[in-house]
């Protein structure tokens, strides 16, 4: 692979900075990441600890549902849709998404605009 | 059903056997239903994109998706899912909550991580496809060319493998085809008494021999090799004379389940499923999928209702089914008959990596995201897919583990959905349309995700390879002319792919699920978010994320790797220390992007300028 043509080095920071949509983004995409992160540690953690090679008289019902069941898998569900709820209602930002352009890398005339003469 | 079921279960199908004519009647209708609302769909999808231009109309449906479109069709739904997920727990026990939980995030991470970002970049570079987004991005046909593909592999298998389970599901629908094998992996060899009795008429088949086969009767076998033992076993222990190899030749080919009906249904789901792509492309796929999305939360939902009071309550139901099989149905590592280790501690961590990365990797979803028409379409997206898969994958569970308590020896894991469907609504006047629409839900999906595909992989030919290879300047009327062609041909070839039916289609979905997404989840990431990714550490990532997960497959069909591990079947990976292949893929692939990209020079300051930082003003540099 030919490397690329420009090898000014370091982060190819600009005058104009980044867009408001990209840091929120960022942000949110890292937040998404840490309840991805928090769920796996504390599912997979407490239903193995807790739900793995249980004596079956020790297994006691809620609402049906084995104890482990219960705790490990359906309780943090819940905690994830709420997470969910209020991570669309309140955490993600609405941004404009900007104007349709023409593809950059291509042909002479894009395709895009046969239709519409 | 006839009379005479196999042995084990008989005590399950008496009750049924009553109901089954009446629920095949209602399947068929419920699946023509299905299949006329499609084509209808088809039709009115095509009056939408006529409203654009065809390129971006055609494949991406004019970036004009709504929240419900894209929450309830964007995420890692397939015939696949739905059939093989309730089998799973009928199968294994409660420990199958575990494999299925990180389904709580899918939500979140397909529409909070990449959502908006795509969305933007695609306006901001005019891309209509996946590879559209690679090239922009590194300026590099060859990265866009591999991102290509490499989305074609790994589609083309599954897609070519649905129609298999389209076709399946069509032949048992038919009043009288027999089991409610809705089975996506349908055995293509089984012993069935109407077969046994025309060769007892025709004289080859004596009544010792015959009461010789009986524990072979209603067992499915994969292939014509795992038949032939069984017999050879079976007449050995009968008396000599009966063992002759003309008689077991023509017991082979009495239980071929291959039967003109299995071709009509080939024949019928692909003239349909072709017919409606072809003619409303991206639209009419995400409608369909958006359909049967539907059709499947009132199928599950009424179903919870009628089965857990009947059952006497989930409690009753869980000791039932334990009493059954064994303690291990209600804790980890889960039951199995065989003592194989379904859900080992690597396996639970795989799987909640599994479906996550498997919905922020799938290109067919990444497309649908570069289709939204806001951020606020993403952020109710969210919302909602939340709500439907709280009220989907967790009353399945006790759907299923009630199943197993009132039918405990099921031959065929597989039918658990549709038995339990015909159990409920034995009482209720209109039950068989209640198990028509219920057997109905999965024939959507899989037309769903036939349909999108051929989308895909049309839209990978035709714009990624010809036009930008072969012919940059190819008018409207050729793009249009040749994606048609290519969606024909591809439909043409599946059917031939599965004139001998392929098999493992269950263990199709792992693979391409997986390789999907160890190929393409750190590619993405560092695409939208990272400025100093480089074309050689965007190829190096991707390129090894596939060879790894591919390479790990290769090893497990050769036979390595621990064989107790997982869900039984032949075509399995190799399991290295016990976790799924899509860990060590995204594993090598995140090393060998941000390894690569680190050693490389970094991208041109303009370029990624132009991708990363805020536009001045109200310019836009159109080519027009």
């Amino acid at each position: 692979m030919a490397p690329d043509s420009d090898d000014r080095s370091g982060d190819s920071a600009s005058p104009r900075g980044e867009g408001r949509l990209l840091r929120t983004a960022r942000r949110e995409a890292a937040v998404v990441f840490a309840i991805w992160l928090a769920a796996i540690t504390y599912t997979v953690g407490y239903s193995y600890t807790f739900g793995y090679d249980r004596p079956v008289e020790s297994i006691t019902y809620i609402y049906g549902v084995p104890d482990w069941v219960m705790w490990g898998v359906v309780l943090p569900w819940a905690v994830s849709t709420v997470a969910a709820v209020w991570f669309a209602v309140f955490f993600m930002t609405d941004e404009p998404l900007g104007e349709e352009q023409a593809p950059v890398d291509d042909f002479d005339v894009p395709s895009e605009d046969w239709g519409k003469s | 059903m006839s009379g005479a079921a196999p042995l084990g279960a008989v005590a399950v199908s008496a009750p049924l056997a009553a109901a089954t004519g009446a629920a095949g009647l209602g399947a068929l209708v419920a699946l023509a239903a299905v299949i006329v609302t499609s084509v209808w769909l088809g039709t009115v999808a095509q009056r939408a994109v006529r409203r654009g231009t065809f390129v971006k109309g055609y494949f991406l449906g004019n970036r004009a998706l709504g929240s419900w479109a894209m929450a309830l069709t964007a995420t890692v739904q397939s015939g696949g899912t739905f059939m093989g997920y309730p089998s799973l727990v009928y199968t294994h026990g409660w420990v199958v909550a575990l494999w299925i939980s990180s389904y709580m995030i899918v939500p979140l991470a397909s529409f909070g991580v990449l959502g908006k970002r795509l969305a933007q970049l695609s306006r901001r570079t005019g891309a209509i496809t996946v590879p559209d987004l690679f090239r922009a991005r590194f300026d590099s046909p060859a990265v866009g060319l591999t991102a290509s593909l490499l989305i074609m592999f790994f589609l083309a298998f599954m897609m070519v493998a649905q129609f298999k389970a389209g076709a399946s599901i069509m032949k048992v629908a038919w009043p009288g085809a027999g089991a409610l094998a809705l089975s996506d992996d349908l055995p293509m060899y089984r012993l069935d008494p109407p077969a046994l009795d025309v060769l007892a008429k025709s004289g080859q088949l004596d009544a010792g021999t015959r009461a010789a086969l009986e524990p072979l009767v209603g067992r499915g076998y994969a292939n014509r090799a795992d038949l032939a033992e069984a017999l050879q076993t079976a007449l050995a222990a009968a008396d000599d004379s009966a063992d002759k190899p003309e008689l077991r030749a023509a017991i082979v080919k009495a239980a071929e389940q291959t039967d003109w009906l299995f071709y009509l249904g080939l024949a019928i789901f692909t003239v349909t499923v072709v017919g409606y792509s072809l003619v409303g492309g991206f639209l009419a796929a995400v409608w369909t999928d958006l359909f049967q999305s539907i059709l499947m939360f009132i199928g599950v939902i009424v179903l919870f209702i009628l089965v857990v009071p009947a059952v006497g309550g989930l409690e009753v139901a869980s000791r039932k089914a334990a009493a059954a099989t064994g303690p291990a149905f209600l804790s980890g590592p889960g039951y199995s008959p065989d003592g194989r280790q379904f859900l080992p501690l690597g396996m639970a961590i795989s799987y909640f990596f599994f479906w996550v990365f498997a919905g922020v990797g799938s290109p067919a979803g990444i497309v649908r995201v570069m289709a939204t028409n806001s951020t606020n379409t993403l952020r109710r997206s969210i919302v909602l897919l939340a709500g439907y898969n709280w009220f989907i994958y967790l009353p399945l569970i006790a759907i299923c583990v009630a199943a197993r308590a009132v039918m405990p020896a099921l031959e065929q894991s597989d039918e658990v959905i549709p038995r339990m469907s015909l159990w409920a609504t034995r009482d209720l006047p209109a039950g068989s349309y209640i198990t028509g629409l219920i057997l109905a839900a999965p024939f959507g999906a899989v037309m769903a995700t036939v349909s999108s595909y051929l989308v895909v992989i049309a839209s990978g030919l035709v714009r990624d390879v010809y036009q930008k290879f072969v012919n940059p300047t190819a008018n409207d009327m050729v793009i249009r002319r040749l994606t048609y062609l290519t969606m024909i041909v591809m439909g043409t070839i599946a059917v031939v792919a599965n004139l001998r039916p392929i098999q493992y289609l269950q263990a199709l979905v792992l693979f391409s699920g997986g390789g999907q997404a160890a190929t393409f989840v750190v590619p993405v990431v560092m695409l939208a978010y990272w400025r100093r990714a480089t074309r050689a550490g965007v190829l190096a990532s991707m390129l090894g994320g596939a060879s790894t997960v591919l390479g790990l497959f290769v090893a497990g069909w050769l036979g390595y790797g621990p064989s107790l591990v997982g869900q039984a079947t032949r075509f399995r990976p190799y399991y290295l220390l016990n976790c799924d292949p899509i860990i060590w893929g995204l594993a090598v692939s995140l090393v060998a992007g941000v390894g690569v990209s680190l050693l490389t020079a970094p991208p041109r300051r303009e370029l990624v300028s132009k991708l990363f930082d805020a536009e001045p003003g109200e310019a836009v540099a159109g080519a027009v």
